[in-house]
Protein backbone atom coordinates (compact mmCIF):
# COMPACT_ATOMS: atom_id res chain seq x y z
CA UNK A 1 0.00 0.00 0.00
CA UNK A 2 1.59 3.28 -1.04
CA UNK A 3 1.76 6.17 1.38
CA UNK A 4 -0.75 8.17 -0.66
CA UNK A 5 -3.19 5.29 -0.75
CA UNK A 6 -2.68 4.70 2.95
CA UNK A 7 -3.35 8.35 3.67
CA UNK A 8 -6.54 8.22 1.61
CA UNK A 9 -7.70 5.08 3.39
CA UNK A 10 -6.96 6.60 6.80
CA UNK A 11 -8.85 9.78 5.92
CA UNK A 12 -11.78 7.76 4.58
CA UNK A 13 -12.03 5.67 7.74
CA UNK A 14 -11.84 8.75 9.95
CA UNK A 15 -14.43 10.50 7.82
CA UNK A 16 -16.78 7.50 8.01
CA UNK A 17 -16.45 7.13 11.78
CA UNK A 18 -16.78 10.86 12.31
CA UNK A 19 -19.83 11.08 10.07
CA UNK A 20 -21.45 8.10 11.81
CA UNK A 21 -20.90 9.65 15.23
CA UNK A 22 -22.24 13.02 14.06
CA UNK A 23 -25.24 11.35 12.42
CA UNK A 24 -26.01 9.39 15.59
CA UNK A 25 -25.80 12.55 17.66
CA UNK A 26 -27.65 14.98 15.41
CA UNK A 27 -30.38 12.46 14.49
CA UNK A 28 -31.12 12.03 18.18
CA UNK A 29 -30.30 8.30 18.14
CA UNK A 30 -27.64 9.02 20.72
CA UNK A 31 -30.31 9.36 23.41
CA UNK A 32 -30.93 5.62 23.12
CA UNK A 33 -27.28 4.80 23.64
CA UNK A 34 -25.76 7.17 26.17
CA UNK A 35 -26.49 8.96 29.41
CA UNK A 36 -27.09 12.67 28.75
CA UNK A 37 -23.71 13.45 30.35
CA UNK A 38 -21.87 11.52 27.65
CA UNK A 39 -24.00 12.51 24.67
CA UNK A 40 -22.16 15.75 23.78
CA UNK A 41 -18.89 13.82 23.68
CA UNK A 42 -20.25 11.88 20.70
CA UNK A 43 -20.69 15.09 18.72
CA UNK A 44 -17.32 16.42 19.81
CA UNK A 45 -15.58 13.16 18.90
CA UNK A 46 -17.43 12.92 15.58
CA UNK A 47 -16.51 16.47 14.58
CA UNK A 48 -12.92 15.92 15.70
CA UNK A 49 -12.66 12.78 13.55
CA UNK A 50 -14.05 14.60 10.50
CA UNK A 51 -11.55 17.40 11.11
CA UNK A 52 -8.72 14.89 11.47
CA UNK A 53 -9.77 13.28 8.18
CA UNK A 54 -9.54 16.61 6.39
CA UNK A 55 -6.23 17.45 8.04
CA UNK A 56 -4.78 14.08 7.10
CA UNK A 57 -5.55 14.84 3.47
CA UNK A 58 -4.04 18.33 3.48
CA UNK A 59 -1.16 17.71 5.88
CA UNK A 60 2.37 17.97 4.58
CA UNK A 61 4.54 14.89 4.93
CA UNK A 62 2.87 11.70 5.96
CA UNK A 63 5.70 9.32 6.21
CA UNK A 64 5.44 9.31 9.96
CA UNK A 65 1.73 8.65 9.86
CA UNK A 66 2.30 5.76 7.59
CA UNK A 67 4.99 4.52 9.90
CA UNK A 68 2.83 4.82 12.98
CA UNK A 69 -0.24 3.35 11.35
CA UNK A 70 1.21 0.26 9.87
CA UNK A 71 4.93 0.04 10.16
CA UNK A 72 4.64 -3.69 10.42
CA UNK A 73 2.32 -6.29 9.04
CA UNK A 74 1.54 -7.69 5.66
CA UNK A 75 -0.89 -6.06 3.21
CA UNK A 76 -3.59 -8.59 4.03
CA UNK A 77 -3.27 -7.74 7.71
CA UNK A 78 -3.70 -4.08 6.88
CA UNK A 79 -6.73 -4.91 4.75
CA UNK A 80 -8.13 -6.99 7.60
CA UNK A 81 -7.66 -4.05 9.94
CA UNK A 82 -9.59 -1.79 7.57
CA UNK A 83 -12.40 -4.33 7.37
CA UNK A 84 -12.46 -4.64 11.16
CA UNK A 85 -12.86 -0.89 11.40
CA UNK A 86 -15.77 -0.74 8.99
CA UNK A 87 -17.80 -3.96 8.77
CA UNK A 88 -18.78 -4.37 12.46
CA UNK A 89 -19.75 -0.69 12.56
CA UNK A 90 -21.99 -0.91 9.50
CA UNK A 91 -23.55 -4.21 10.54
CA UNK A 92 -24.28 -2.89 14.04
CA UNK A 93 -25.78 0.32 12.64
CA UNK A 94 -28.01 -1.67 10.32
CA UNK A 95 -29.19 -4.24 12.85
CA UNK A 96 -29.45 -2.31 16.11
CA UNK A 97 -33.02 -1.51 17.08
CA UNK A 98 -31.87 1.21 19.50
CA UNK A 99 -33.36 -0.70 22.42
CA UNK A 100 -33.00 -4.07 24.09
CA UNK A 101 -35.34 -6.96 23.42
CA UNK A 102 -36.93 -9.22 26.00
CA UNK A 103 -34.14 -11.82 26.11
CA UNK A 104 -31.47 -9.34 27.18
CA UNK A 105 -33.77 -7.73 29.74
CA UNK A 106 -34.49 -11.16 31.20
CA UNK A 107 -30.74 -11.76 31.41
CA UNK A 108 -30.33 -8.70 33.64
CA UNK A 109 -31.00 -8.66 37.35
CA UNK A 110 -34.23 -6.82 38.00
CA UNK A 111 -34.03 -3.96 40.48
CA UNK A 112 -36.96 -4.38 42.86
CA UNK A 113 -35.43 -2.57 45.82
CA UNK A 114 -34.44 1.07 45.40
CA UNK A 115 -31.32 0.51 47.51
CA UNK A 116 -29.93 -1.45 44.55
CA UNK A 117 -29.80 1.71 42.45
CA UNK A 118 -26.73 3.95 42.35
CA UNK A 119 -27.18 6.33 45.26
CA UNK A 120 -30.62 4.89 45.66
CA UNK A 121 -30.71 4.21 49.40
CA UNK A 122 -33.56 6.40 50.57
CA UNK A 123 -33.28 8.99 53.27
CA UNK A 124 -34.32 7.72 56.67
CA UNK A 125 -37.90 8.16 57.60
CA UNK A 126 -38.73 10.67 60.30
CA UNK A 127 -38.52 9.15 63.76
CA UNK A 128 -42.16 9.79 64.54
CA UNK A 129 -43.46 7.84 61.60
CA UNK A 130 -45.37 4.68 62.46
CA UNK A 131 -43.14 2.38 60.41
CA UNK A 132 -39.53 1.80 61.27
CA UNK A 133 -37.21 2.36 58.31
CA UNK A 134 -36.72 -0.79 56.31
CA UNK A 135 -33.20 -2.19 55.98
CA UNK A 136 -30.85 -0.38 53.64
CA UNK A 137 -27.09 -0.36 53.37
CA UNK A 138 -26.89 2.93 55.15
CA UNK A 139 -29.99 4.98 55.30
CA UNK A 140 -28.36 8.05 56.75
CA UNK A 141 -26.90 9.94 53.88
CA UNK A 142 -28.50 9.31 50.55
CA UNK A 143 -31.57 10.84 49.10
CA UNK A 144 -33.79 9.80 46.23
CA UNK A 145 -33.45 13.31 44.93
CA UNK A 146 -29.89 12.41 43.99
CA UNK A 147 -31.16 10.50 41.01
CA UNK A 148 -32.41 12.38 38.01
CA UNK A 149 -35.73 10.61 38.26
CA UNK A 150 -37.00 12.27 41.36
CA UNK A 151 -40.17 10.81 42.77
CA UNK A 152 -43.28 12.70 41.79
CA UNK A 153 -44.20 13.18 45.41
CA UNK A 154 -42.32 14.59 48.33
CA UNK A 155 -41.38 12.38 51.24
CA UNK A 156 -41.48 15.24 53.72
CA UNK A 157 -44.22 15.66 56.27
CA UNK A 158 -47.02 18.03 55.46
CA UNK A 159 -46.30 18.48 51.78
CA UNK A 160 -46.82 14.97 50.55
CA UNK A 161 -49.82 15.98 48.47
CA UNK A 162 -48.37 19.11 46.92
CA UNK A 163 -46.64 17.48 43.94
CA UNK A 164 -49.19 14.77 43.16
CA UNK A 165 -50.32 14.80 39.54
CA UNK A 166 -53.59 13.13 38.63
CA UNK A 167 -55.11 12.09 35.31
CA UNK A 168 -58.66 12.80 34.16
CA UNK A 169 -59.95 9.76 36.04
CA UNK A 170 -58.44 11.05 39.26
CA UNK A 171 -55.68 8.42 39.28
CA UNK A 172 -52.29 9.48 40.60
CA UNK A 173 -49.74 9.55 37.77
CA UNK A 174 -46.35 8.27 38.82
CA UNK A 175 -43.18 6.60 37.57
CA UNK A 176 -42.19 2.98 38.23
CA UNK A 177 -39.31 4.13 40.38
CA UNK A 178 -41.61 6.15 42.65
CA UNK A 179 -43.20 2.96 43.98
CA UNK A 180 -39.80 1.50 44.85
CA UNK A 181 -39.06 4.59 46.90
CA UNK A 182 -42.53 4.54 48.42
CA UNK A 183 -41.98 0.97 49.60
CA UNK A 184 -39.26 2.25 51.91
CA UNK A 185 -40.52 5.72 52.80
CA UNK A 186 -43.70 5.61 54.95
CA UNK A 187 -44.72 9.22 54.25
CA UNK A 188 -44.40 8.72 50.54
CA UNK A 189 -46.10 5.33 50.76
CA UNK A 190 -49.16 6.90 52.35
CA UNK A 191 -49.58 9.02 49.23
CA UNK A 192 -50.00 5.93 47.07
CA UNK A 193 -51.20 3.13 49.32
CA UNK A 194 -54.67 1.78 48.44
CA UNK A 195 -55.16 4.58 45.92
CA UNK A 196 -55.75 4.32 42.18
CA UNK A 197 -52.62 5.07 40.21
CA UNK A 198 -51.48 5.27 36.59
CA UNK A 199 -47.98 4.27 35.54
CA UNK A 200 -46.23 3.65 32.21
CA UNK A 201 -43.62 1.00 31.48
CA UNK A 202 -42.75 -2.06 29.44
CA UNK A 203 -44.58 -5.32 30.08
CA UNK A 204 -42.57 -8.38 31.07
CA UNK A 205 -43.37 -11.69 32.77
CA UNK A 206 -42.70 -11.59 36.53
CA UNK A 207 -39.44 -13.23 37.54
CA UNK A 208 -40.12 -13.57 41.28
CA UNK A 209 -42.97 -13.71 43.80
CA UNK A 210 -45.29 -15.14 41.21
CA UNK A 211 -46.71 -18.33 42.76
CA UNK A 212 -49.81 -18.48 40.55
CA UNK A 213 -48.15 -17.24 37.39
CA UNK A 214 -50.64 -14.37 37.11
CA UNK A 215 -48.30 -11.49 37.88
CA UNK A 216 -46.27 -9.37 35.51
CA UNK A 217 -43.57 -6.79 35.85
CA UNK A 218 -43.80 -3.26 34.57
CA UNK A 219 -40.22 -2.46 33.64
CA UNK A 220 -38.31 0.78 33.09
CA UNK A 221 -34.64 0.89 32.20
CA UNK A 222 -32.27 2.75 34.53
CA UNK A 223 -29.13 3.97 32.75
CA UNK A 224 -25.90 4.79 34.56
CA UNK A 225 -23.55 5.53 31.63
CA UNK A 226 -24.58 3.78 28.44
CA UNK A 227 -27.09 1.25 27.18
CA UNK A 228 -24.73 -1.61 27.95
CA UNK A 229 -25.15 -0.99 31.68
CA UNK A 230 -28.91 -0.42 31.88
CA UNK A 231 -30.75 -2.15 34.71
CA UNK A 232 -34.43 -3.00 34.52
CA UNK A 233 -36.44 -1.48 37.38
CA UNK A 234 -39.43 -3.72 37.93
CA UNK A 235 -42.82 -2.90 39.43
CA UNK A 236 -44.92 -6.06 39.97
CA UNK A 237 -48.50 -5.81 38.72
CA UNK A 238 -51.43 -8.16 39.20
CA UNK A 239 -53.83 -7.70 36.29
CA UNK A 240 -57.44 -8.76 36.46
CA UNK A 241 -57.07 -10.39 33.04
CA UNK A 242 -54.04 -11.69 31.21
CA UNK A 243 -52.63 -8.93 28.99
CA UNK A 244 -52.48 -9.71 25.28
CA UNK A 245 -49.44 -7.56 24.55
CA UNK A 246 -46.11 -9.22 23.77
CA UNK A 247 -43.09 -8.78 26.06
CA UNK A 248 -41.50 -5.31 26.17
CA UNK A 249 -44.62 -3.59 24.82
CA UNK A 250 -45.06 -0.09 26.20
CA UNK A 251 -48.23 -0.14 28.30
CA UNK A 252 -50.19 2.13 30.59
CA UNK A 253 -51.24 0.41 33.79
CA UNK A 254 -54.05 1.59 36.06
CA UNK A 255 -54.74 -0.08 39.37
CA UNK A 256 -54.58 0.04 43.15
CA UNK A 257 -51.16 0.55 44.71
CA UNK A 258 -50.42 -1.84 47.55
CA UNK A 259 -47.26 -2.53 49.53
CA UNK A 260 -47.41 -6.07 50.94
CA UNK A 261 -44.63 -7.40 53.16
CA UNK A 262 -42.82 -10.25 51.41
CA UNK A 263 -39.86 -11.91 53.08
CA UNK A 264 -39.76 -9.24 55.79
CA UNK A 265 -39.58 -6.37 53.30
CA UNK A 266 -42.23 -4.16 51.81
CA UNK A 267 -42.61 -4.48 48.07
CA UNK A 268 -44.88 -2.50 45.77
CA UNK A 269 -47.63 -4.36 43.91
CA UNK A 270 -50.32 -2.90 41.65
CA UNK A 271 -53.52 -4.87 42.20
CA UNK A 272 -56.52 -5.15 39.86
CA UNK A 273 -54.39 -3.63 37.15
CA UNK A 274 -55.81 -2.82 33.74
CA UNK A 275 -53.22 -2.87 31.01
CA UNK A 276 -53.49 -0.99 27.73
CA UNK A 277 -50.95 -0.38 25.00
CA UNK A 278 -49.50 3.13 24.84
CA UNK A 279 -46.79 5.15 23.12
CA UNK A 280 -43.32 5.19 24.65
CA UNK A 281 -42.54 8.25 26.77
CA UNK A 282 -40.35 10.97 25.33
CA UNK A 283 -37.36 9.70 27.31
CA UNK A 284 -37.49 5.94 27.58
CA UNK A 285 -34.79 5.73 30.25
CA UNK A 286 -34.67 6.66 33.89
CA UNK A 287 -31.40 8.14 35.13
CA UNK B 1 -36.08 -17.38 28.34
CA UNK B 2 -34.52 -18.58 31.50
CA UNK B 3 -31.44 -20.10 29.87
CA UNK B 4 -27.89 -19.22 30.75
CA UNK B 5 -27.10 -17.99 27.22
CA UNK B 6 -29.63 -16.39 24.89
CA UNK B 7 -28.12 -14.45 22.00
CA UNK B 8 -30.00 -11.71 20.17
CA UNK B 9 -28.17 -10.03 17.30
CA UNK B 10 -30.05 -6.69 17.47
CA UNK B 11 -29.36 -6.51 21.21
CA UNK B 12 -25.71 -7.36 20.62
CA UNK B 13 -25.49 -4.55 18.05
CA UNK B 14 -27.17 -2.13 20.42
CA UNK B 15 -24.77 -2.90 23.29
CA UNK B 16 -21.78 -2.93 20.91
CA UNK B 17 -22.58 0.54 19.58
CA UNK B 18 -23.19 1.93 23.05
CA UNK B 19 -19.79 0.67 24.25
CA UNK B 20 -18.14 2.20 21.17
CA UNK B 21 -19.90 5.52 21.59
CA UNK B 22 -18.96 5.74 25.23
CA UNK B 23 -15.32 4.72 24.84
CA UNK B 24 -14.32 6.29 21.53
CA UNK B 25 -14.02 9.92 22.75
CA UNK B 26 -11.65 8.79 25.49
CA UNK B 27 -9.63 6.68 23.08
CA UNK B 28 -9.33 9.67 20.76
CA UNK B 29 -8.25 11.88 23.65
CA UNK B 30 -5.58 9.34 24.57
CA UNK B 31 -4.23 9.20 21.03
CA UNK B 32 -4.19 13.02 20.75
CA UNK B 33 -2.12 13.15 23.93
CA UNK B 34 0.00 10.35 22.53
CA UNK B 35 0.71 12.40 19.39
CA UNK B 36 1.61 15.48 21.41
CA UNK B 37 3.92 13.44 23.66
CA UNK B 38 5.63 12.03 20.60
CA UNK B 39 6.37 15.40 19.09
CA UNK B 40 6.82 17.70 22.06
CA UNK B 41 8.27 15.56 24.85
CA UNK B 42 12.02 15.48 24.43
CA UNK B 43 13.46 12.01 24.16
CA UNK B 44 14.67 10.52 27.44
CA UNK B 45 13.11 13.38 29.44
CA UNK B 46 11.00 10.91 31.36
CA UNK B 47 14.03 8.92 32.42
CA UNK B 48 15.70 12.09 33.62
CA UNK B 49 12.66 13.24 35.56
CA UNK B 50 11.84 9.97 37.26
CA UNK B 51 14.01 8.62 40.09
CA UNK B 52 16.85 6.47 38.82
CA UNK B 53 16.09 3.70 41.28
CA UNK B 54 13.67 1.52 39.29
CA UNK B 55 11.62 0.63 42.35
CA UNK B 56 11.22 4.24 43.46
CA UNK B 57 10.52 5.07 39.81
CA UNK B 58 7.70 2.54 39.75
CA UNK B 59 6.23 4.00 42.93
CA UNK B 60 6.31 7.52 41.49
CA UNK B 61 4.83 6.24 38.20
CA UNK B 62 1.94 4.78 40.17
CA UNK B 63 1.09 8.28 41.36
CA UNK B 64 1.41 10.05 38.01
CA UNK B 65 -2.30 9.55 37.37
CA UNK B 66 -3.01 12.20 39.98
CA UNK B 67 -1.34 14.76 37.70
CA UNK B 68 -2.01 13.07 34.33
CA UNK B 69 -5.33 11.25 34.73
CA UNK B 70 -6.17 8.84 31.92
CA UNK B 71 -8.89 6.25 31.48
CA UNK B 72 -7.94 2.70 30.56
CA UNK B 73 -8.88 3.12 26.88
CA UNK B 74 -6.65 6.12 26.38
CA UNK B 75 -3.68 5.16 28.50
CA UNK B 76 -2.30 2.38 26.28
CA UNK B 77 -1.35 4.60 23.31
CA UNK B 78 0.14 7.06 25.80
CA UNK B 79 2.42 4.50 27.46
CA UNK B 80 3.40 3.11 24.08
CA UNK B 81 4.61 6.57 23.19
CA UNK B 82 6.22 7.15 26.59
CA UNK B 83 8.19 3.91 26.28
CA UNK B 84 9.40 5.06 22.88
CA UNK B 85 10.53 8.21 24.67
CA UNK B 86 12.63 6.23 27.08
CA UNK B 87 10.27 5.47 29.95
CA UNK B 88 11.21 2.02 31.29
CA UNK B 89 8.49 -0.59 30.64
CA UNK B 90 8.18 -1.28 34.38
CA UNK B 91 7.33 2.37 35.02
CA UNK B 92 5.09 2.56 31.95
CA UNK B 93 3.11 -0.51 33.00
CA UNK B 94 2.78 0.80 36.55
CA UNK B 95 1.38 4.04 35.17
CA UNK B 96 -0.85 2.14 32.74
CA UNK B 97 -2.41 0.07 35.52
CA UNK B 98 -2.60 2.81 38.15
CA UNK B 99 -3.64 5.88 36.17
CA UNK B 100 -7.21 4.70 35.40
CA UNK B 101 -7.75 4.20 39.16
CA UNK B 102 -5.43 6.53 41.03
CA UNK B 103 -6.75 9.80 39.70
CA UNK B 104 -9.01 12.54 41.03
CA UNK B 105 -11.89 11.90 38.62
CA UNK B 106 -12.20 8.27 39.66
CA UNK B 107 -11.90 9.23 43.32
CA UNK B 108 -14.80 11.64 42.97
CA UNK B 109 -17.00 9.27 40.98
CA UNK B 110 -16.35 6.41 43.41
CA UNK B 111 -17.18 8.61 46.37
CA UNK B 112 -20.38 9.78 44.68
CA UNK B 113 -21.45 6.31 43.60
CA UNK B 114 -21.01 4.77 47.04
CA UNK B 115 -22.78 7.46 49.00
CA UNK B 116 -24.62 5.66 51.73
CA UNK B 117 -22.20 2.72 51.49
CA UNK B 118 -19.08 3.92 53.35
CA UNK B 119 -17.95 6.09 50.40
CA UNK B 120 -14.75 7.42 51.95
CA UNK B 121 -13.50 4.00 52.93
CA UNK B 122 -14.37 2.45 49.57
CA UNK B 123 -12.66 5.31 47.70
CA UNK B 124 -9.51 5.13 49.81
CA UNK B 125 -9.28 1.35 49.53
CA UNK B 126 -9.95 1.44 45.79
CA UNK B 127 -7.17 3.92 45.10
CA UNK B 128 -4.87 2.31 47.65
CA UNK B 129 -5.25 -1.23 46.35
CA UNK B 130 -5.01 -0.02 42.76
CA UNK B 131 -1.77 1.76 43.53
CA UNK B 132 -0.25 -1.15 45.46
CA UNK B 133 -1.16 -3.71 42.80
CA UNK B 134 0.19 -1.52 39.98
CA UNK B 135 3.47 -0.98 41.81
CA UNK B 136 3.85 -4.69 42.57
CA UNK B 137 3.32 -5.48 38.88
CA UNK B 138 5.84 -2.76 38.01
CA UNK B 139 8.41 -4.38 40.30
CA UNK B 140 7.74 -7.75 38.70
CA UNK B 141 8.05 -6.36 35.18
CA UNK B 142 11.36 -4.72 36.10
CA UNK B 143 12.76 -8.19 36.72
CA UNK B 144 11.55 -9.55 33.39
CA UNK B 145 13.56 -9.41 30.16
CA UNK B 146 12.00 -6.68 28.04
CA UNK B 147 11.74 -9.03 25.05
CA UNK B 148 9.32 -11.13 27.08
CA UNK B 149 7.11 -8.11 27.68
CA UNK B 150 6.87 -6.07 24.50
CA UNK B 151 5.96 -6.99 20.97
CA UNK B 152 8.83 -7.15 18.55
CA UNK B 153 7.58 -4.10 16.62
CA UNK B 154 7.43 -2.03 19.81
CA UNK B 155 10.91 -3.20 20.79
CA UNK B 156 12.19 -2.05 17.41
CA UNK B 157 10.55 1.35 17.91
CA UNK B 158 12.13 1.73 21.34
CA UNK B 159 15.50 0.81 19.92
CA UNK B 160 15.30 3.90 17.71
CA UNK B 161 16.87 6.79 19.58
CA UNK B 162 14.01 9.19 18.71
CA UNK B 163 11.15 6.85 19.37
CA UNK B 164 8.40 5.81 17.01
CA UNK B 165 8.55 8.67 14.59
CA UNK B 166 11.59 9.86 12.81
CA UNK B 167 11.61 13.56 13.55
CA UNK B 168 9.91 13.71 16.91
CA UNK B 169 10.57 16.58 19.28
CA UNK B 170 12.43 18.50 16.63
CA UNK B 171 11.70 21.26 14.10
CA UNK B 172 9.24 24.12 14.28
CA UNK B 173 6.06 24.02 16.34
CA UNK B 174 3.97 23.83 13.18
CA UNK B 175 5.95 20.92 11.86
CA UNK B 176 5.61 19.15 15.20
CA UNK B 177 1.86 19.72 15.24
CA UNK B 178 1.56 18.10 11.82
CA UNK B 179 3.69 15.28 13.13
CA UNK B 180 1.39 14.95 16.13
CA UNK B 181 -1.55 14.66 13.77
CA UNK B 182 0.02 11.79 11.88
CA UNK B 183 0.96 9.96 15.04
CA UNK B 184 -2.46 10.53 16.58
CA UNK B 185 -4.25 9.19 13.51
CA UNK B 186 -1.98 6.18 13.28
CA UNK B 187 -2.44 5.32 16.94
CA UNK B 188 -6.17 5.93 16.82
CA UNK B 189 -6.73 3.61 13.89
CA UNK B 190 -4.56 0.82 15.22
CA UNK B 191 -6.05 1.03 18.73
CA UNK B 192 -9.61 1.23 17.44
CA UNK B 193 -9.23 -2.13 15.70
CA UNK B 194 -8.56 -3.73 19.08
CA UNK B 195 -11.25 -1.66 20.75
CA UNK B 196 -13.82 -2.89 18.22
CA UNK B 197 -12.82 -6.50 18.85
CA UNK B 198 -13.05 -6.06 22.60
CA UNK B 199 -16.37 -4.26 22.38
CA UNK B 200 -17.80 -7.11 20.30
CA UNK B 201 -16.87 -9.69 22.91
CA UNK B 202 -18.00 -7.47 25.78
CA UNK B 203 -21.34 -6.88 24.05
CA UNK B 204 -21.84 -10.60 23.54
CA UNK B 205 -21.38 -11.38 27.22
CA UNK B 206 -23.22 -8.23 28.23
CA UNK B 207 -26.40 -9.21 26.42
CA UNK B 208 -26.37 -12.99 26.10
CA UNK B 209 -25.23 -14.26 29.50
CA UNK B 210 -27.84 -14.47 32.24
CA UNK B 211 -26.48 -12.40 35.12
CA UNK B 212 -28.47 -14.41 37.63
CA UNK B 213 -25.91 -17.16 37.13
CA UNK B 214 -23.47 -15.23 39.29
CA UNK B 215 -25.89 -14.28 42.08
CA UNK B 216 -25.52 -17.49 44.12
CA UNK B 217 -21.80 -16.75 44.28
CA UNK B 218 -22.47 -13.68 46.43
CA UNK B 219 -22.70 -15.75 49.58
CA UNK B 220 -19.01 -16.65 49.68
CA UNK B 221 -16.27 -14.00 49.91
CA UNK B 222 -13.89 -15.85 47.60
CA UNK B 223 -16.49 -16.67 44.99
CA UNK B 224 -18.14 -13.26 45.29
CA UNK B 225 -14.84 -11.45 44.71
CA UNK B 226 -13.82 -13.70 41.85
CA UNK B 227 -17.20 -13.47 40.17
CA UNK B 228 -17.40 -9.68 40.38
CA UNK B 229 -13.87 -9.41 39.04
CA UNK B 230 -14.92 -11.62 36.15
CA UNK B 231 -18.03 -9.53 35.65
CA UNK B 232 -15.96 -6.33 35.58
CA UNK B 233 -13.92 -7.81 32.76
CA UNK B 234 -17.03 -8.73 30.85
CA UNK B 235 -18.86 -5.44 31.29
CA UNK B 236 -15.80 -3.38 30.28
CA UNK B 237 -17.16 -0.18 31.78
CA UNK B 238 -14.91 2.89 31.90
CA UNK B 239 -13.16 3.41 35.24
CA UNK B 240 -14.63 6.87 35.60
CA UNK B 241 -18.12 5.40 35.82
CA UNK B 242 -17.80 1.78 36.86
CA UNK B 243 -18.35 2.62 40.53
CA UNK B 244 -21.97 3.38 39.72
CA UNK B 245 -22.35 -0.19 38.49
CA UNK B 246 -20.43 -1.74 41.38
CA UNK B 247 -22.51 0.11 43.94
CA UNK B 248 -25.61 -1.67 42.70
CA UNK B 249 -24.41 -5.15 43.67
CA UNK B 250 -25.95 -4.85 47.08
CA UNK B 251 -25.98 -8.60 47.69
CA UNK B 252 -22.20 -8.76 47.39
CA UNK B 253 -19.72 -7.94 50.16
CA UNK B 254 -17.86 -4.64 49.78
CA UNK B 255 -14.53 -6.39 49.27
CA UNK B 256 -16.00 -8.10 46.21
CA UNK B 257 -17.02 -4.69 44.89
CA UNK B 258 -13.48 -3.49 45.52
CA UNK B 259 -12.27 -6.40 43.41
CA UNK B 260 -14.62 -5.21 40.67
CA UNK B 261 -13.38 -1.63 40.98
CA UNK B 262 -9.67 -2.47 40.96
CA UNK B 263 -9.55 -5.39 38.53
CA UNK B 264 -11.97 -3.97 35.93
CA UNK B 265 -9.89 -0.93 34.92
CA UNK B 266 -6.78 -3.13 34.70
CA UNK B 267 -8.20 -6.09 32.80
CA UNK B 268 -11.34 -6.15 30.73
CA UNK B 269 -12.20 -7.81 27.46
CA UNK B 270 -11.65 -4.77 25.27
CA UNK B 271 -8.45 -3.91 27.14
CA UNK B 272 -6.98 -7.34 26.52
CA UNK B 273 -7.24 -6.64 22.82
CA UNK B 274 -5.89 -3.12 23.20
CA UNK B 275 -2.94 -4.51 25.21
CA UNK B 276 -2.26 -6.82 22.28
CA UNK B 277 -1.13 -3.80 20.28
CA UNK B 278 1.83 -3.34 22.64
CA UNK B 279 2.54 -6.47 24.66
CA UNK B 280 3.36 -10.07 23.86
CA UNK B 281 0.48 -12.52 24.17
CA UNK B 282 2.22 -14.59 26.82
CA UNK B 283 2.89 -11.50 28.90
CA UNK B 284 -0.76 -10.45 28.64
CA UNK B 285 -1.84 -13.91 29.79
CA UNK B 286 0.54 -13.73 32.76
CA UNK B 287 -0.60 -10.19 33.54
CA UNK B 288 -4.27 -11.17 33.52
CA UNK B 289 -3.75 -14.24 35.70
CA UNK B 290 -1.36 -12.43 38.04
CA UNK B 291 -3.68 -9.46 38.49
CA UNK B 292 -6.65 -11.73 39.07
CA UNK B 293 -4.84 -13.62 41.81
CA UNK B 294 -3.23 -10.54 43.36
CA UNK B 295 -6.34 -8.35 43.44
CA UNK B 296 -8.47 -11.27 44.62
CA UNK B 297 -6.10 -12.18 47.43
CA UNK B 298 -5.76 -8.59 48.63
CA UNK B 299 -9.50 -8.00 48.63
CA UNK B 300 -10.39 -11.21 50.45
CA UNK B 301 -7.61 -10.76 53.00
CA UNK B 302 -8.82 -7.20 53.51
CA UNK B 303 -12.16 -8.59 54.60
CA UNK B 304 -10.45 -10.75 57.22
CA UNK B 305 -8.28 -7.88 58.45
CA UNK B 306 -11.11 -5.36 58.61
CA UNK B 307 -13.31 -7.79 60.51
CA UNK B 308 -11.12 -6.99 63.55
CA UNK B 309 -11.36 -3.23 63.11
CA UNK B 310 -14.07 -0.60 63.22
CA UNK B 311 -13.73 0.29 59.53
CA UNK B 312 -17.29 0.11 58.16
CA UNK B 313 -16.81 -2.14 55.12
Amino acid sequence: MTLILQRLVSAAILMIWGSVLCAIYFSGRVTSYLHPTFQPLTAVCGCALVLLAVLVLVAPGGGDAAHATASTGSPWKKALGVLMLLIPLFVALATSKDSFGASTVMNRNYVEDVAQLPGGAPASAPSNTPDAPLPTNDSSSASPANTASTPAVSDGEGDAQTEVVKNKKGEIKAEVIDFLYAAQLPDMRSTFEDKQIEVIGQLMPAKENNPNGDRYDLVRMFMTCCAADVQPIALPIHPGAKPNQPDMTWVKVSGKATFPVIGGQRHPLIENATVEKTDPPEDTYLY
Amino acid sequence: MGGYFTFSFPDFSFAFLSILLEGLPFLLLGTIISGLIDQFLPARLMTRLLPRNPYVGAIVSGLLGIIFPMCECGVVPVIRRLMAKGLPPSNAITYMLAAPIVNPIVALSTYAAFRGQAPLEVTIFRLGIGFVVAVIVGFAVHNLPIRHVLRTSILADIAQPQGLSNHSAGGSVGRRLWGSLHVCVGDFLSMTVYFVLGAMIAATFNTAVNQEVILPLAMNDWLATASLMGLASVLSVCSTTDAFIAATFTLFPTVAKLGFLVFGPMVDLKLIFIYSAVFRKRFILGLVVGLFVLVGLICVRLQVILAHTSVPL
